[in-house]
C-alpha cells in the first residue's frame, strides 16, 4: 500500500516539475534575468533526478526503506512548493520594468567574486532577501523599484548574502561580540537570589537578540561601504516613517527582535560615515533625526539592550566583519557623484549623483532621472 | 516575524541534512539486506561528508551549552541554537539508556566513517532519530515559507 502511495506521489511530483520546467522555459523575461532562469532550471532538473532515485528505490522490494523514501518525497514536495510559491515568481511575473533593478543587481553580483555564481532576481515586497539553492531573490517595494533614489537599499540586502557566504567566520565574530556584551552587562557584584536569576536571564536575552542586531548593523555598514552617501541618504529617508517606533520600542518589542531600534542604526551608520570622512552628510542625517525626536519628545532608552559602553566593541566587530566579507570599495570619483558615464563609471557614481540632483534641484529631478535610467538600460541592453 | 533569509537558510540546511540522512539510511539498510544500492557512490560520500561536518560543529555547540548549564548557545545562529536546545531537551527527557540519542556523537561519527556491516543496525537507528529531530526542527520554517491553507 505504502509503496503504491509513494509511487503515485512521486509520479504527481514529476508532473509538477515538468509543468514548472515547461512554463519557466516559455516565460518572456528580460535578458538580465536569463542567468537566474538557467539556475532555476538546474534546480528543477535536480528535483527530477531525485524523483527518479525515489522511483528506483521503490522498485527494490525492500520494505524497511519505505520510511526513507517517504522522507525524500516529503523533501521534494516542499521544494517543489517553494519553487512554485517563491523562486519562480521573479520569472513568471517578470516585466520590462524589472530591468533597472536587475541591471544594478547584476553589476553588484559580478563585481564580487563571492557572489558571481549566484544569479540575482527580485520580486515586489518589503525590502529583504532570501537564498535557496544558489538562488538569491531580493524583495523590493513596488514604487521604489522604478527610481534611482532607493536602489542603494539593495546593498544592505547584499550584505545578508555576504554574511551567508562567510557564515562560519561571521558567526564566530558575532559569538565573540555576544560574549563581550554578556561581560559588559555583568554587574560588578552578584547577588545570589531570584533577582540575580532574573538579571542573568535578561542578559541572556539581550545577548541572543544581538545576533540579529549585529547582522543588521553589519549589513548597514556594507551598504555604506558599497554606496557611500547615497546609501546613507536612502537609508535615512526610507526608514524614517516619522513614527515614535523609529526612536523607541518597549522592552517586550525588543526581546529577540530582528532589527535594532532604527535610531540606533542611524547613529551607527552616521558614525561610520563620519569616520570615513563624510562628516557633512553624517551631520545632516543626525540633525534630521534629532529634530524629529525632539518634536516627539522622545527620550533615548533601549532598556538595557544598548548602552554607550557597548558602542566600541560593536563598531570594532562590524569592522572585522567587513574585512572578512570584503565588499567592493568604491573610488573617490564614484563617491563624489556629480556626473556619470556608463562606459567608464559604475552605477555607484550615478546613484550618488541622483541624491545630489534630488537634494539640490528636486523640481528637475524626475525628468533627469528618466533620462539617466534610459541611458543605464541602453548600456545594459548593449552589454548582456 | 523572523527574517526570510534566516528561515530559508535554515530550511535549506535542514533539507541538506535530511537528504544526507536518507541516503545513508537507505545505504545501510540495503547493505544489511545484501541488496545492491543503486545510489551513486559520490552521493554517498557527499552525504557522509556533510553529516560529519555538521556533527563536528553540533558537538562543539552542545559541549559549550552544557558547560553553561544549558543557558546559551553563543556560537551559532538562532536556528542552530534552537536545534541544539531541542536535542538536549529530548536527551534529558529520557533516561540515559533509552532512545533517542542514547549513542554518543563521537560514536555516531565513527559509525558514519567506518561503514562496516556490524555497525549498520546502530547507524540505521541513529539516522532515524536524527531525521525525526531535523524534520521537527524544520517544520516551523516549512510552514512559514510554504504555509498552510
Amino acid at each position: 500500500m505504502m509503496r503504491e502511495l509513494l509511487g503515485r506521489r512521486n509520479q504527481a511530483l514529476l508532473h509538477h516539475v515538468e509543468v514548472l520546467l515547461s512554463t519557466i522555459r516559455k516565460s518572456q523575461i528580460p535578458n538580465e534575468l536569463e542567468p537566474y532562469r538557467a539556475q532555476v532550471l538546474l534546480v528543477c532538473e535536480s528535483l527530477k533526478a531525485s524523483i527518479d532515485s525515489n522511483q528506483e528505490y521503490l522498485r527494490i522490494e525492500q520494505a524497511d526503506i519505505l520510511e526513507d523514501v517517504l522522507s525524500n518525497t516529503q523533501q521534494i514536495t516542499q521544494i517543489v512548493r517553494l519553487l512554485s510559491s517563491h523562486l519562480s515568481i521573479p520569472i513568471f511575473r517578470a516585466s520590462l520594468s524589472d530591468r533597472l533593478i536587475l541591471a544594478i543587481l547584476r553589476w553588484l553580483h559580478e563585481e564580487h567574486h563571492q557572489s558571481r555564481h549566484f544569479p540575482p532576481a527580485f520580486a515586489s515586497g518589503r525590502c529583504s532577501i532570501y537564498l535557496f539553492g544558489g538562488l538569491p531573490v531580493y524583495l523590493f517595494p513596488s514604487i521604489e523599484q522604478h527610481g534611482l533614489l532607493y536602489q542603494p537599499l539593495l546593498f544592505h540586502e547584499f550584505g545578508h548574502l555576504l554574511y551567508q557566504i562567510h557564515q562560519s567566520e561571521m558567526n564566530d565574530l558575532v559569538a565573540g561580540l555576544r560574549e563581550e556584551i554578556l561581560d559588559l552587562l555583568m554587574p560588578a557584584s552578584q547577588r545570589n537570589d531570584r533577582f540575580a536569576e532574573e538579571q542573568t536571564s535578561k542578559r541572556q536575552i539581550i545577548a541572543e537578540t544581538w545576533y540579529s542586531w549585529t547582522q543588521e548593523i553589519f549589513c548597514d555598514a556594507v551598504g555604506f561601504k558599497l554606496g557611500g552617501t547615497c546609501f546613507l541618504y536612502a537609508f535615512s529617508s526610507f526608514l524614517s516613517t516619522l513614527a515614535k517606533g523609529d526612536f523607541y520600542r518597549p522592552p517586550q518589542d525588543l526581546n529577540h527582535s530582528e532589527h535594532p531600534v532604527t535610531w540606533l542604526r542611524v547613529r551607527f551608520l552616521a558614525e561610520r560615515a563620519s569616520e570615513e570622512g563624510f562628516e557633512g552628510a553624517a551631520e545632516t542625517v543626525r540633525k534630521e533625526w534629532r529634530m524629529i525626536a525632539e518634536a516627539m519628545g522622545v527620550v533615548e532608552d533601549y532598556h538595557g539592550f544598548y548602552h554607550e559602553s557597548l558602542a566600541e566593541v560593536i563598531i570594532n566587530t562590524v569592522s572585522d566583519m567587513l574585512i572578512e566579507a570584503a565588499p567592493r570599495t568604491p573610488s573617490q570619483l564614484e563617491m563624489a557623484g556629480g556626473g556619470w558615464n556608463p562606459d567608464s563609471d559604475s552605477p555607484i557614481r550615478l546613484l550618488n549623483w541622483a541624491w545630489q540632483v534630488h537634494m539640490n534641484d528636486s523640481g528637475r529631478y524626475p525628468q533627469w532621472e528618466t533620462e539617466q535610467i534610459g541611458t543605464l538600460l541602453d548600456y545594459s541592453g548593449r552589454n548582456p | 516575524m523572523r527574517s526570510k533569509w534566516l528561515v530559508t537558510s535554515n530550511f535549506e540546511r535542514m533539507h541538506e541534512l535530511i537528504s544526507a540522512v536518507n541516503i545513508l539510511s537507505i545505504h545501510a539498510k540495503l547493505k544489511v539486506a545484501g541488496v545492491p544500492d543503486p545510489t551513486n557512490q559520490s552521493r554517498i560520500r557527499e552525504a557522509k561528508k556533510r553529516l560529519l561536518a555538521f556533527l563536528v560543529r553540533f558537538q562543539a555547540l552542545i559541549l559549550d551549552t552544557e558547560r553553561q548549564n544549558n543557558r546559551a548557545v553563543i556560537g551559532a545562529d538562532p536556528q542552530l541554537e534552537g536545534l541544539v536546545l531541542r536535542y538536549l531537551d529530548q536527551k534529558k527527557r529520557l533516561s540515559e539508556d533509552a532512545q533517542p540519542f542514547a549513542l554518543s556523537l563521537d560514536r555516531l561519527r565513527d559509525l558514519i566513517s567506518e561503514d562496516t556491516l556490524e555497525n549498520m543496525p546502530e547507524l540505521i537507528s541513529s539516522m532515524r532519530e536524527f531525521r525525526s529531530l531535523f524534520e521537527q526542527h524544520a517544520y516551523v520554517d516549512v510552514v512559514e515559507l510554504i504555509g498552510q491553507m
